[in-house]
């Protein structure tokens, strides 16, 4: 018996065929469209600071110290005559930098690691796992500052410490995806073929498994940005002329109640930022993972 | 395998774990660029007081043999002396823990009260205005350095208007209740958002299930369906992820306590850190560690009483 479509199920059906493609999915995504426009719309002003301020980040100037938000000044001055406006968007630069540069070498670290612990199994398995349990153990940030305290205060260092402890998280999420990945057909059918192990992780395993990794990663930066911040406020991460935000938020503590301005905007940048960053995650895991709606 | 055994099974999991951590521990303090003798003695000591220390320290000795003799007094619990202070890291851990530790069953009590109501309310009144409101602020309050929540929370309720202490730990049980609220509340406000969308991801869930059809479908009551069929089922992935988080507790703690200044541990470690105090570092950071397992295990142990599906293999 042959079923014929009426025309109404055949647009029904194109439509479907439609929705199932990603892109069609990204550009109806609300989160994603949205937090790529704030993280576009902070790095544009982060790289175009010079043009949209005539100020000087670092320099003193006396003559204006503490001012309350103004048309010269829209975000006030803080205790050295600084014009806050010009710090937060130079400090776009540094926090934006230190948020993506952070998530690196722990996403690559840990994205291989869980690949070999997952698909060769047995003894690599326990070991990298039995390393993942040990880094585990320790609260997240006081393996950073214990590894930053001996390593010397400092952003660069900041990384370092991130990059030795933030793998595990990426690690166990591709482990387990390739563990369930690896028992499927067409694993199986790759390595009748005789694909070798790194053409199967490569070509079929990790292109279906790094989802996760990376949706997870949005939300990182936004950690990693916060975390930048925390250190500079601990006396450990950016040092005192740098606009980093935490430090910022640090410089303006003791003039809260006089001028909230210094610290609160900053802080408010933080904000936005994790925000845009989240809603991306977000948005990347409707479009990328459907099913999981 | 019974409880029992399942149970006996975690401990001795746990055995490799802490000696790793005690390992990365004692190297890791012997990576710090500079030496141990002339940290204690400053650079003008003389060379044989030097060399009667460095004996006494034992790093005159192999490696392995230093590791030995670093578990020996840990076994002891004999952490060594703080360069700072003088006294042995065990008087200073001791005080400053029992701070620490109020602050985190302060903290899971208010994070309890927070996210409890508001993530049922949510799942609820799924799509609601209030469930709306409830999953944008949790954003808000997710990406806030806990830092700038505790600054902001000092100037509204300790300065602007007079409601609790600004710093310290206070004497009494009542002034340590008022000190450790804002703290607390600062944890807390990062910790409930995790708790509110997995509360109500679990709800939701729950509420789909057949077993809740089923006493829906028997004439039940509908708050009888959800206390005893929803909530009760709901609930369980709530305590293991609240165990789960303690070592977000405890890093938020190590934050906080410097913000409102409170003598915990934490606040220990930043100054120890701060001071270059390393044996101050190595002994709060052990002390992390160990209290992250401990916490873990229990948590295991408890949700293998609270369903009875856990199967020990």
């Amino acid at each position: 018996m042959s079923v014929e479509l009426s025309s109404a199920g055949r647009l029904a059906f194109a439509r479907e065929v439609r929705q199932r493609h990603w892109s069609h999915r990204v550009v109806r995504n609300r989160n994603l469209i949205i937090g790529a426009a704030m993280v576009g719309t902070i790095a544009l002003v982060a790289l175009f600071a010079p043009i949209l301020s005539a100020h000087d980040p670092i320099a003193h100037d006396y003559t204006r110290t503490l001012q309350s938000p103004s048309l010269s000044h829209p975000f006030g001055t803080d205790n050295f005559g600084r014009d806050v406006f010009t710090r937060v968007i130079y400090g776009g630069r540094i926090d934006l930098r230190v948020g993506i540069i952070s998530v690196i070498p722990p996403f690559v670290i840990g994205i291989v690691l869980g690949s070999l612990a997952g698909y060769y199994g047995g003894r690599i398995d326990s070991l990298i796992m039995r390393g993942v349990d040990l880094v585990q153990a320790f609260p997240f940030i006081v393996l950073i500052i214990a590894i930053v305290a001996v390593l010397g205060p400092g952003l660069n260092n900041m990384y370092i410490a991130v990059a030795i402890v933030a793998w595990v998280v990426y690690a166990r999420l591709i482990r387990g995806q390739i563990l369930v990945e690896k028992q499927k057909e067409y694993v199986q059918a790759a390595r009748a073929i005789g694909s070798s192990d790194i053409r199967i992780l490569g070509r079929h395993l990790l292109p279906n498994c790094i989802i996760a990794s990376i949706v997870f990663s949005m939300a990182d930066i936004a950690l990693y940005i916060g975390l930048a911040a925390s250190l500079s406020y601990l006396g450990l991460g950016a040092k005192p002329p740098s606009p980093e935000w935490g430090a910022m938020i640090t410089d303006g503590q003791n003039f809260m109640v006089t001028a909230w301005w210094m610290s609160a905007i900053p802080g408010l940048a933080i904000v936005v930022t994790g925000i845009a960053f989240s809603l991306i995650g977000d948005g990347l895991s409707d479009v990328l993972r459907p099913e999981s709606r | 395998m019974s409880r029992g055994q399942y149970i006996l099974r975690r401990l001795v999991q746990m055995i490799p774990v802490v000696l790793g951590i005690t390992i990365i521990l004692f190297f890791m303090i012997r990576l710090i660029p500079g030496d141990p003798v002339t940290a204690v003695l400053g650079e003008r000591a003389t060379d044989e007081a030097y060399e009667r220390l460095r004996h006494n320290m034992g790093l005159d000795r192999p490696i392995w043999v230093q590791y030995l003799y670093y578990m020996r007094d840990l076994a002891q619990l004999e952490l060594g002396d703080s360069l700072r202070y003088r006294v042995p890291i065990t008087t200073l851990l001791w005080d400053r823990l029992q701070v620490s530790m109020s602050l985190a069953v302060y903290t899971v009590a208010l994070t309890t009260l927070i996210s409890l109501p508001l993530g049922i309310m949510a799942a609820l009144k799924k799509n609601s205005l209030l469930d709306n409101i409830v999953r944008s602020a949790l954003i808000v309050t997710m990406v806030m350095p806990s830092f700038w929540i505790g600054i902001i929370l000092i100037i509204a309720f300790s300065i602007k208007l007079g409601l609790f202490p600004v710093s310290g730990y206070g004497n009494g049980f009542i002034e340590n209740m008022q000190h450790l609220f804002l703290p607390s509340l600062t944890i807390a406000l990062g910790l409930s958002p995790i708790l509110i969308r997995a509360l109500r991801s679990s709800i939701l869930d729950a509420l789909q299930a057949d077993y809740v059809k089923t006493a829906r479908a028997k004439g039940l009551p509908e708050k009888t369906v959800l206390t005893r069929h929803v909530l009760r089922n709901a609930l369980i992935p709530y305590v293991t992820l609240l165990g789960i988080h303690t070592s977000f507790l405890m890093g938020g703690a190590v934050i906080v306590e410097t913000v409102f200044a409170l003598p915990g541990a934490g606040k220990l470690l930043i100054d120890g850190v701060r001071s270059r105090d390393y044996p101050v570092v190595q002994a709060a950071t052990l002390m992390f560690a160990l209290l992250v397992i401990t916490v873990n295990l229990t948590t295991d142990i408890i949700y293998s009483f609270l369903d009875p599906r856990v199967r020990f293999n």
